[in-house]
């Protein structure tokens, strides 16, 4: 596979073929550039709404894109290097998490999430902040990955590297209690989603 | 939990983004009645309707800034690489250089009894007659070989360890 072929594939906006695997360390400067617009806003996008802080997603994500270039993993074609990027999302994520003086998504005011929010753009995301922040880390993160990228189990088991069983079951908890909480939002009459008629 | 018969066809319609204004109505009046589609389609479309709208909103930064970071810190760590032999090289000369002059100083005290004031001479001789400090440790020089041995020895070991001083503290 040559570089002229890839760079085709970017062109084109296909993702690459599984043929032969590459490292972030071996891409070129126009295909990173490529991949890079095609990945940095759903990158950001999972960061700021698991972490519930935009500034701290802008580091994130730019640290996981510096990380991705260093690192020697093979991948298997742009799927496969979109998964190892949000996977170096995750770890880094978990990292701030652990640091001490951090503090929890669910002791931060609510208001901050409005704050946020400015535009009126983003009625949805004052919704689901809420019920987001009322679950744990971890939990947020399986749902985001589920349902915002439609991951599969096995690919969010990839991603975050627990177990597919254990995935399941986590999800079906998580799911479970933030249905709940949104159906509950909706019934008080703050919702956005619209019920099926 | 066994999952609902409609669930992958439910998935598709959720990809594709038919739901809500183009689900066929057999599909809607399923949703309405199995909590666990109903469930599903709460979730996805809130998400991602979430994700649309915070990918809109996402300013990110140049690209080319991002690769000029990772690269300085390749050629950082490649940089780093490289110092490594180096560093094991001096030490490596350091240890050798150290043995070297400690074996010199065994072997003299050994053939000689007297040699601390063999070591000595020259510098009695200087404090006796400074005027004739140079001729006379030009005489102690070629008379006693092992002198310049000692000398250089000791030489060696100086400019080692002030090196690895300055290599250390510019690393700090």
């Amino acid at each position: 596979m040559t570089w002229s072929y890839v760079l085709s594939a970017v062109t084109t906006g296909d993702t690459l073929p599984a043929a032969e695997p590459i490292t972030g360390s071996a891409m070129t400067r126009d295909y990173f550039a490529a991949f890079y617009e095609r990945s940095a806003r759903p990158l950001w996008a999972y960061l700021a709404r698991v972490s519930g802080d935009p500034a701290l997603a802008d580091d994130l994500m730019q640290e996981s894109f510096v990380r991705f270039l260093g690192a020697s993993a093979p991948l298997d074609g742009e799927l496969d290097s979109r998964r190892y990027l949000f996977r170096i999302a995750s770890n880094l994520l978990r990292d701030h998490w652990r640091r001490p003086k951090t503090t929890p998504i669910h002791e931060l005011p609510e208001e901050l999430f409005a704050s946020t929010s400015a535009s009126g753009q983003l009625e949805s995301w004052s919704v689901l902040a809420p019920a987001m922040a009322c679950l744990r880390p971890r939990d947020r993160e399986l749902l985001w990955l589920a349902h915002a990228e439609n991951y599969t189990h096995r690919e969010i088991a990839q991603i975050t590297g627990l177990g597919v069983p254990s995935i399941r079951l986590l999800l079906f908890r998580a799911r479970r209690k933030i249905a709940k909480l949104l159906e509950e939002q909706d019934d008080s009459g703050q919702a956005i989603h619209r019920r099926p008629a | 939990m066994k999952p609902c018969p409609h669930d992958s066809e439910i998935k598709a319609m959720l990809l594709q983004g038919h739901w809500p204004d183009a689900c066929n109505p057999e599909l809607r009046a399923h949703i309405e009645a199995c909590p666990q589609c109903h469930q599903q389609v709460l979730l996805t479309h809130t998400f991602q309707t979430a994700r649309a709208q915070a990918i809109e909103s996402a300013t990110i930064p140049h690209p080319a800034l991002l690769w000029w970071k990772a690269q300085l810190l390749r050629r950082n760590a490649a940089i780093r690489q490289v110092e490594r032999p180096f560093t094991t090289a001096q030490i490596f000369a350091f240890v050798v250089s150290g043995a070297a002059a400690a074996t010199l100083l065994i072997h003299q005290s050994q053939t000689d009894s007297n040699w601390l004031a063999w070591l000595s001479a020259p510098w009695q001789d200087l404090r006796v007659d400074t005027t004739s400090f140079f001729a006379s440790t030009q005489a102690n020089l070629t008379s006693t070989p092992g002198l310049i041995l000692l000398g250089a020895a000791a030489g060696t070991l100086l400019l080692l360890g002030s090196v690895i001083a300055y290599l250390a503290s510019d690393r700090q």
